[in-house]
């Protein structure tokens, strides 16, 4: 069958090379992400050295440049670069995937309450995320890692906690409107309890835009976790972490380019790779 | 050439090779309406597109001449120009066809500048095209979300006979109105065909509707034409099984007689 | 004609937020077929959506049986959801697009009603056959299905709680001719074989006069017109049910001329359709015509006499 839209001029389709083209940008954003959280995953297998990804020391090999032997250079008690940024991947990885699921639940859990019952209970949820909003996500974060201890934990939660409204806010919208469509209102007429229809009709019907918007953020959680660990608030010595990597190299840019730069362009990669992943997502799920 | 406005020989549109639609012969003649009849993925739509050379991505073959224009063989440049000014496309719901942004007045005034009519000129023309279409001249101050739907569709006919359109193409205009509303679009349509000779060439799945202003009707099935002729006589006398079953399925006022169960059985 | 009342609404307003759209509209729906007749904006929709339950009334009161629908306890209710469902226009919103044929059939029979598997399966097969489907389509999400499979499908849905009444808002509207005939057998057919009564919501009057005995007529949220169906289309007493009659496209049939006017807004003082109205005079302008009884029926006009007989100017 064809359909009478594949013949309209321009009315539905975009070209089909451009089609084409982007789902190629998708596929592509997905296998550069698998490579990273492979490479993260079998990071203590394929780390050329293994045991410089914790607390092990080299004071005679400090600063050597990228040879055979150390690809990516050593840092400045001689550890081997290259083997801190795959064990940095499984800290940052961590991190995204922590925060995205615990943002991306409690954000989709309560958008979809506020935009199925509306009324009052829609303004109690939305009122409390704009305050949460009020604050800059970075600022926030700040803070709370402040009082908290710093640590990895603290990172995730930070980060989570000015996340999760964002989330909120995209599925109330999103859930206020399929809670009009007919079979919402057909589930109703059968007696369907509410909570029932919450997660039954509203919430799989409202998933797609929060699942793009969370594929497009992963790329963010990392930055913002490496800012933070960057600005001394997140992971700590010896722990592997890009951002902090980043900040104890950079004092050596001008002279020792590599302790600082390779591990900013692992979490330029990561944060490419989710954008590009999420972009490819929202292309094809809005067709 | 023979006086025809539309001009279709042999009309066969393919896509991958499978036939979407095809139709031997039809002419639309100034002062005519012809209805092309049939069900969703009938091939009217397709046929109606094509005649405006809007089909895309499909293999178009036979001749289609408009205004004496050779569709199938016109440059872009030619094609714009048929669909300005000799030819004008309604479609089922003109209001999302309209820039949300502009007062209508304001895009009658600048398709007519496209046109080389402007000024007091083009003021003139637009209030008089408005009127034709049973509008209030106020109209041409809304914006395309202040006007109803049956509004939008009047107004995008007076917009093809401002332009001087002497053939209108309708591709459902009616079928998302109210009754009152499609009764009154139709009626517009063919007063402008009785009193300015403005040809129309019809698409729509309702015959009923169609009964009401066709000269000329071809039904269409499946990509193919299964019937046509003098509206009056497919009407009284449907050679089609297909035709019948469509006939049949015209919901009847009560007191109406039913036509086809005397003659039938 | 004096069939129990299922569904009614007594002196009902409804409104959302401060635009009341139904106002003081009084209607009782039976087992039998009943139709609600009137062009977008007339509120019809609206009504409908509160007989449903869906929608509270600002004022009046919704009857199921004779108790109020707000007082009903929650056995009640289970009640009253099992006995009136409804189906909508567009079949594709009114199916879950995640779920198949069968999810959606075997929500509405494990809502009320506990059932084993094997149950289950032979009772969706059967609905499908009630509603002249497939089997096979049972595995098919909406979108691959056509207009009138889907709207099978969720008439299926409706049946499966046997309810005893339906309402029907627009149920073919969005459908092919062919396709909407053989919705509409079907619909006749279940109301004649199963005692199976309806609400139908339309502004197509050739569709109610198949289908029901009685029609209200809606005009700007209010019933300007009532009473049987037949006498209400042959000799409509009220010129807006005049006007939707004569809009009808019939084969062979006048068709009616262009005024201009059919889109003018409903009038805030007077008489709301007086704008329209080839009838109106002086009065109508001052005094909101109040229904009264004419000829069998119920009719909101100053006028009604003229109109019936055909005497007053016809633009």
């Amino acid at each position: 069958m064809t359909a009478p839209g594949g013949i309209m001029p321009g009315l539905r389709r975009t070209p089909l090379r451009r089609v084409a083209g982007i789902d190629r940008l998708a596929v592509a954003g997905g296998a550069l992400l698998a490579v990273i959280v492979l490479a993260a995953l079998l990071a203590p297998w394929i780390a050329p050295y293994p045991e410089d990804g914790g607390s092990a020391t080299h004071a005679l090999e400090a600063l050597l440049p990228p040879s055979g032997a150390h690809w990516f250079g050593t840092d400045q008690v001689g550890r081997d670069v290259l083997s801190r940024v795959l064990f940095g991947a499984r800290t940052s990885l961590l991190i995204a995937v922590a925060v995205l699921v615990i943002s991306g639940v409690a954000g989709v859990v309560l958008g979809v309450v506020a935009g199925y019952a509306g009324g009052w209970l829609r303004d109690v949820i939305m009122r409390v995320t704009d305050v949460f909003l009020a604050f800059p996500a970075l600022l926030l974060s700040l803070a709370l890692a402040v009082v908290l201890q710093p640590s990895v934990t603290t990172v995730i939660v930070a980060i989570a906690i000015t996340w999760w409204p964002w989330y909120a806010r995209l599925t109330a919208s999103v859930a206020a409107s399929v809670s009009t469509r007919g079979f919402v209102d057909a589930a109703r007429c059968l007696g369907v309890p509410a909570p029932v229809i919450v997660f039954r009709h509203v919430l799989p019907n409202s998933l797609t835009p929060v699942l793009v918007q969370l594929s497009l953020d992963g790329g963010g959680v990392i930055l913002t976790a490496a800012a933070l660990s960057y600005l001394g608030l997140g992971a700590h010595e010896p722990t592997a972490e890009w951002g902090l990597m980043v900040q104890q190299g950079q004092s050596l840019f001008t002279t020792d380019w590599w302790v600082v730069t390779l591990p900013g362009l692992a979490i330029l990669l990561t944060a490419f790779a989710f954008n590009v992943l999420g972009e490819g997502l929202r292309v094809r799920l809005a067709r | 050439m023979n006086g025809s406005l539309i001009e279709i020989r042999d009309l066969t549109v393919r896509v991958g090779g499978r036939v979407i639609a095809s139709l031997p012969e039809l002419d639309v003649r100034p002062g005519e309406c012809v209805a092309i009849v049939g069900e969703s993925g009938s091939g009217k739509t397709t046929t109606l597109l094509a005649t405006l050379g809007l089909v895309h991505g499909a293999e178009v073959t036979g001749r289609i001449t408009v205004g004496g224009v050779d569709v199938l063989s016109a440059g872009p440049a030619v094609l714009r120009s048929i669909r300005g000014s000799r030819a004008a496309l309604v479609m089922q719901s003109p209001q999302a066809a309209l820039n949300p942004t502009m007062r209508l007045g304001t895009l009658m005034r600048r398709s007519l500048a496209r046109h080389g009519v402007k000024g007091a000129a083009a003021r003139s023309r637009a209030e008089e095209a408005v009127t034709a279409v049973l509008l209030d001249p106020a109209i041409l101050r809304r914006y395309p979300h202040q006007v109803s739907g049956g509004q939008a569709q009047r107004f995008a006919i007076a917009l093809a006979i401002a332009l001087g359109a002497e053939v209108v193409l309708a591709d459902e205009p009616t079928s998302a109105l109210d009754v009152t509303v499609q009764a009154e679009v139709v009626g517009v349509l063919r007063r402008l065909r009785d009193e300015r000779g403005l040809a129309v060439l019809l698409v729509s799945h309702d015959l009923a509707l169609v009964s009401t202003i066709a000269d000329r009707v071809v039904v269409m099935r499946d990509g193919a034409v299964v019937e046509s002729g003098l509206a009056t006589e497919v009407f009284a006398r449907p050679g089609d099984p297909y035709t019948r079953e469509l006939i049949a399925a015209v919901p009847r006022l009560p007191g109406e007689p039913d036509e086809l169960s005397e003659e039938e059985r | 004609m004096t069939a129990p009342t299922v569904l009614g609404a007594e002196g009902v307003t409804l409104a959302y937020g401060a635009t009341a759209v139904v106002h003081d509209v009084t209607l009782a729906v039976g087992e039998g077929g009943v139709g609600l007749i009137g062009e977008s904006g007339s509120g019809k929709t609206t009504l409908a959506r509160a007989l449903l339950g869906l929608l509270r009334p600002r004022s009046g009161s919704l009857r199921y049986g004779s108790r109020d629908l707000a007082s009903l306890d929650r056995r009640g209710r289970a009640e009253f959801r099992r006995a009136v469902q409804p189906v909508f226009q567009d079949g594709s919103e009114a199916l879950d697009p995640r779920m198949t044929a069968e999810a959606s059939i075997t929500e509405a029979l494990t809502t009320h009603h506990r059932m084993t598997r094997d149950e289950r399966r032979a009772r969706v097969g059967t609905l499908l056959g009630d509603v002249g489907l497939d089997p096979v389509l049972a595995g098919r999400r909406p979108h691959q299905m056509s207009g009138g499979q889907r709207q099978r499908v969720a008439i299926a849905r409706a049946l499966a709680v046997e309810p005893r009444l339906l309402v029907l808002d627009e149920p073919t509207s969005a459908l092919d001719v062919t396709v909407q005939a053989r919705i509409l057998d079907l619909l006749e057919g279940l109301a004649a074989d199963r005692g199976l009564g309806h609400l139908l919501i339309t502004h197509n009057l050739g569709v109610v006069g198949r289908l029901c005995r009685t029609s209200y007529v809606m005009f700007a949220g209010r019933v300007v017109e009532s009473g049987p169906t037949a006498a209400l289309l042959t000799r409509p007493a009220h010129p807006y049910t005049r006007a939707l009659r004569d809009a009808v496209p019939t084969l062979g049939g006048e068709p009616p001329r262009a005024t201009g006017r059919t889109e003018a807004a409903p009038a805030s003082t007077g008489c709301p359709f007086r704008l329209r109205c080839p009838f109106a005079v002086e009065r109508c302008a001052q005094e909101t015509p109040a229904l009264r009884d004419v000829e069998g029926r119920s009719v909101a006009c100053h006028r009604a006499e003229e109109v019936l007989t055909g005497d007053a100017p016809r633009q």
